[in-house]
């Protein structure tokens, strides 16, 4: 009896993950259950910085899981009706003055998207981290008061966007707070922060993401989601070619 | 006094869209662009200040979209537009789209003044409709076309797009079909088109990547009794670095018209939208660019045009400055390498050019 008592103490005393013994798989796995959606329906605002210089670009979008498809557009002054279509690894623009829609590059995918610090790679992918990194648990660390796992991520193939990326998962969201990606050289090239978290459905989702180019002096671009809408059905006919002259 | 004419017009405009149609979005910009061209010891100086005024609306249904320019302007290009010499300054209102578009289970219909595409956007399309090239500004949206069009998409990526319009040389039909795909990542489509009484051309593209960027066009045009063939034809690569901050593309551009073809009025070159047909009548071309974009606040793009034939060029640097939300200002140079009846010459174009561009979008 005594014995039972101490093991269903033990038990109630246990946190509900004990982080210690997560293994950098089950972090990840977990990292991916949180962010990886079927569906998503956003609005957001996407403030470029440069020394005292800003611009402000305004967008809405969609993405879906089977097939990778992402559609966005925008909707402040200077860039009105510009849309964005993904497919895969398959990118096509509309722009509206010309009414006439243009494929990009592959190669190009690793621009920045409108000129901000972040790419359209990085902005328009939904593809689970497992997939395309072997993870290792470095240790634990605090970003502001909350705890994180800090995970060392390395890409499978080399041609991987990021070679690196170090992930500071908070321990209870599962939810990287901060995300550091490295080129195949070892240099630092971005700092992703995520912020203003809430808690939508069974998700951890950041209101804020700040991204800051390492390499790039008194620069960064802080996206904030006014609406972020999980698994809800989006039309089919959003991630198509027609769609973008509508 | 022109100026404040202008400004009045396009304010007026502006307030006239708003109050009367609430559900109609207005937007608009304004551009001045002052061209100097120097040639030996004269100069000479030229101004286009353009008033661009958009009104769209979006419905569940359908689209209406209507793009106006009202332009003014000063020096040879107001001559250009038929004004009498006396006068410094040219008024030129001009349409370049109005059109409404529905979408049904059928396909999408637009109606109206509309920008037909067929085969790959950019430079030296083969099928491109409006041959117009604008130096001052390589990515200046072109005049659509009095047209009904239909565009059934057949799958996410693929759809047939056909149209016919009043708007054809000698007083013709134009009409023309274009199907097009995706496969294993590359666009792929055929054309037919009709511009007019013997000017038909028939032909296939693709665009995708092999690591780089590739792309080709090939036409053939013809005559109304399949007669007086030649063939146009595109094929360019490109590549960018550190991460798309560097573009570089090429692309060589073969044009077979021949004099018999010229003769029959099959006229299909490139040109200029003020002038008549005076550029891109060689047999080859290449075309290359280079973009540096750093940033969204800067960017430096040089471009060149050169004539295999005569080996002439045309040098097309500028950089542009984005100050603040919608405003920008940006500095253009053209700079012609040949001499004497060279296509691309400094005794025809002058010796270089300097362009000071500025742009607020409202």
């Amino acid at each position: 009896m005594k014995k039972l008592f101490i093991l269903v103490s033990a038990i109630m005393l246990m946190p509900l993950s004990a982080p210690a013994a997560e293994t950098a798989k089950s972090i990840i796995q977990k990292v991916d259950q949180n962010q990886v959606f079927a569906t998503q329906e956003f609005k957001a605002v996407m403030t470029i910085t440069k020394g005292k210089r800003r611009l402000v670009k305004t967008f809405f979008g969609f993405g879906k899981k089977v097939g990778t498809k992402s559609f966005m557009e925008f909707t402040n002054p200077e860039d009105l009706g510009v849309k964005y279509l993904k497919i895969a690894d398959e990118l096509w623009i509309y722009f509206p003055d010309a009414d006439d829609i243009m494929k990009i590059s592959g190669h190009m995918l690793r621009q920045g998207m409108m000129g901000s610090d972040i790419s359209y790679e990085d902005m328009l992918e939904n593809n689970s981290i497992e997939e395309k990194y072997r993870s290792e648990r470095l240790g634990d660390r605090k970003i502001g008061e909350r705890d994180c796992f800090v995970i060392k991520l390395t890409a499978k193939k080399p041609d991987a966007t990021y070679a690196k990326q170090i992930l500071f998962v908070d321990q209870a969201w599962f939810l990287p707070l901060k995300i550091e990606l490295f080129a195949r050289g070892g240099r630092l090239l971005k700092t992703m922060t995520q912020a203003d978290v809430k808690k939508i459905g069974a998700r951890w989702v950041p209101s804020t993401i700040r991204i800051q180019d390492m390499r790039k002096k008194n620069s960064e671009t802080t996206i904030t989601f006014d609406e972020i809408v999980f698994d809800k059905k989006v039309p089919a006919r959003v991630f198509t070619k027609g769609y973008l002259k509508r | 006094m022109p100026y404040i004419k202008l400004v009045i017009l396009t304010s007026a405009l502006l307030f006239l869209g708003s109050a009367t149609a609430a559900e109609i979005a207005v937007s608009g910009a304004i551009r001045n662009d002052a061209i100097f061209i120097f040639s030996g010891p004269d100069s000479e100086f030229n101004n286009l200040l353009e008033n661009q005024l958009v009104l769209q609306r979006r419905a569940a249904d359908w689209k209406f979209y209507s793009d106006l320019r009202f332009y003014l302007l000063y020096g040879n290009a107001a001559d250009s537009e038929g004004n009498s010499p006396e006068a410094d300054y040219s008024f030129v209102p001009r349409i370049l789209r109005t059109f409404i578009r529905y979408y049904t289970d059928y396909g999408d219909f637009t109606l109206g003044k509309t920008y037909i595409a067929f085969g790959n956007a950019g430079i030296l399309n083969p099928f491109e409709l409006n041959r117009g090239i604008n130096f001052m500004d390589l990515n200046y949206i072109k005049e659509g076309i009095l047209a009904l069009s239909w565009e059934l998409p057949l799958g996410a990526l693929g759809g047939i797009k056909a149209y016919s319009s009043p708007e054809a040389l000698d007083s013709d039909i134009a009409a023309g079909i274009t199907v097009y795909t995706n496969v294993s990542g590359y666009d792929l489509g055929t054309v037919i088109n009709r511009s007019g009484r013997d000017i038909n051309i028939i032909g296939g593209y693709f665009k995708g990547d092999l690591e780089i960027g590739v792309q080709g066009s090939y036409a053939l045009h013809f005559d109304d009794h399949a007669g007086n063939t030649f063939s146009e034809a595109k094929a360019g690569i490109d590549y960018s670095f550190f991460e798309g901050k560097l573009l570089v593309s090429a692309l060589g551009y073969y044009n077979g018209q021949s004099e018999e073809s010229i003769a029959a009025d099959q006229i299909i070159n490139f040109s200029t939208p003020a002038s008549s047909p005076m550029f891109f009548t060689d047999k080859y071309y290449m075309y290359f660019n280079l973009a540096y974009m750093p940033d969204e606040f800067f960017n430096f793009r040089l471009d060149a045009f050169c004539n295999a034939v005569d080996a002439s060029s045309l040098f097309l640097p500028s950089a542009t400055w984005i100050l603040a939300d919608g405003l920008s200002v940006g500095l253009q140079g053209f700079v012609p390498t040949g001499a004497g009846r060279a296509e691309f010459s400094r005794d025809s174009l002058g010796d270089y050019g300097i362009i000071i561009k500025v742009e607020a979008k409202l």
